[in-house]
């Protein structure tokens, strides 16, 4: 079991849903449900986050014809973002404890 | 946890909010045209798409969850109807369309006003959970 | 499509409806003209109203295919000669014709002043879908805050 290596946001990524799967034997169940999750949700956050780049470059080519568009793919990207961290923080508490259950 | 079924409603509001601001254009074009001869006055057509698309016998959720907005699209109609008095085959009213213009924008502050306590209350789940 | 197109419809409503307003005062001021330039009469003048198209193509597409359009432009100032001229019976004046009569130029004052208070109406009201194209551009621009 590889825990060592969780650290930050960007090695989420590493995780795949997929080798989440291949290492199951080594995983603690309820915390792999957890990190499948955790793992769509960084796939889903970078898909918003680009969308709204996108959107702001759009806007500044002058493609966009309304404003909204803009706003509402700013809004998406910011809250998939802050959820992705709250989820990252809950992981990480988890982890912190399960290292203390077991020493 | 952020699922993809989060912000269907949002969805669903925009869709009928770029449908709103296409109106907006029709109706300022309709308003620039009112001298225009022959010129015969447009509309949109989008809130009968989006009841047909939201048809079904399951709870509102469900049907906006299966709601295909990539296939709905706000249509531009020319209104042919010849019911104005007028001589140069013009069927634009000044006062039809300037009051058309005022509720069009009416729904387009509420749509924004419900896709902001939309977002408020996916935040404030966000707020209790720390 | 543009960005904002919806201002650029209005403001071209606007022009037209301006340059209208020019043309109807232009009338007025030359109600009594019997020799211009050319030594002529003042003919009263209208404007042509058009849909403004940027491209042949987009005219069809606009037929065919449904467009929210491009607004408006005035195509050409015309000259009207169907209205027939002012004539009044005044051998003493300079511009007199052979058999006596002065043709004043065939403005009517009154249809001249209700086609001004129209374009008034007109230009307002495309000030007012100015004004709300702004107002709701703005209003998009405070969702989520």
């Amino acid at each position: 079991m590889n825990i060592a290596s969780i650290g930050t946001l960007g090695e989420f990524s590493k995780y795949h849903v997929g080798s989440a799967t291949t290492s199951k034997e080594n995983r603690n169940a309820a915390f792999e449900t957890l990190f499948k999750a955790a793992a769509q949700m960084i796939e889903d956050t970078n898909r918003y986050t680009n969308e709204a780049e996108e959107a702001e470059i759009a806007f500044s080519l002058g493609l966009l014809d309304n404003t909204h568009d803009l706003q509402i793919a700013q809004q998406k990207a910011n809250l998939a973002l802050q959820f992705t961290v709250a989820v990252r923080k809950q992981v990480l508490d988890a982890y912190k404890e399960i290292m203390n259950l077991q020493f | 946890m952020i699922n993809s079924n989060a912000f269907n409603y949002i969805n669903v509001l925009t869709k009928a909010a770029g449908a709103s601001w296409k109106r907006n254009e029709v109706i300022a074009n309709n308003i620039a045209n009112v001298s225009t001869p022959g010129y015969k006055r447009k509309d949109i057509q989008f809130e009968s798409l989006l009841m047909s698309a939201l048809t079904g016998d399951n709870s509102l959720d469900k049907r906006v969850s299966r709601v295909r907005l990539d296939r709905i699209e706000p249509q531009v109609y020319t209104d042919y109807s010849n019911l104005s008095y007028r001589l140069d085959g013009n069927n634009v009213d000044i006062d039809t369309e300037t009051a058309n213009l005022a509720e069009n924008q009416i729904k387009y502050y509420a749509l924004m006003d419900s896709i902001t306590q939309e977002f408020n209350r996916l935040k404030m789940v966000l707020q209790n959970n720390k | 499509m543009a960005a904002f197109s919806g201002m650029n419809i209005s403001a071209s409503g606007m022009s037209a409806q301006r340059l209208r307003m020019d043309v109807i005062s232009q009338n007025i001021a030359n109600v009594r003209t019997t020799r211009d330039k050319n030594g002529q009469p003042y003919k009263r003048k209208a404007v042509v109203f058009s849909e403004r198209t940027t491209s042949p193509f987009q005219e069809i597409f606009m037929k065919t295919a449904g467009v929210p359009g491009n607004g408006v432009k005035v195509t050409r100032i015309v000259e009207d000669s169907e209205t027939p001229m002012n004539k009044v019976y005044d051998p003493n004046h300079p511009d007199a014709d052979e058999e006596g009569y002065v043709s004043y130029p065939n403005v009517n004052i009154v249809q001249e002043m209700t086609d001004l208070i129209d374009a008034t109406r007109s230009y307002e009201a495309n000030v007012t879908a100015f004004n709300a194209t702004k107002s709701m551009a703005l209003k998009g621009l405070e969702v989520g805050k």
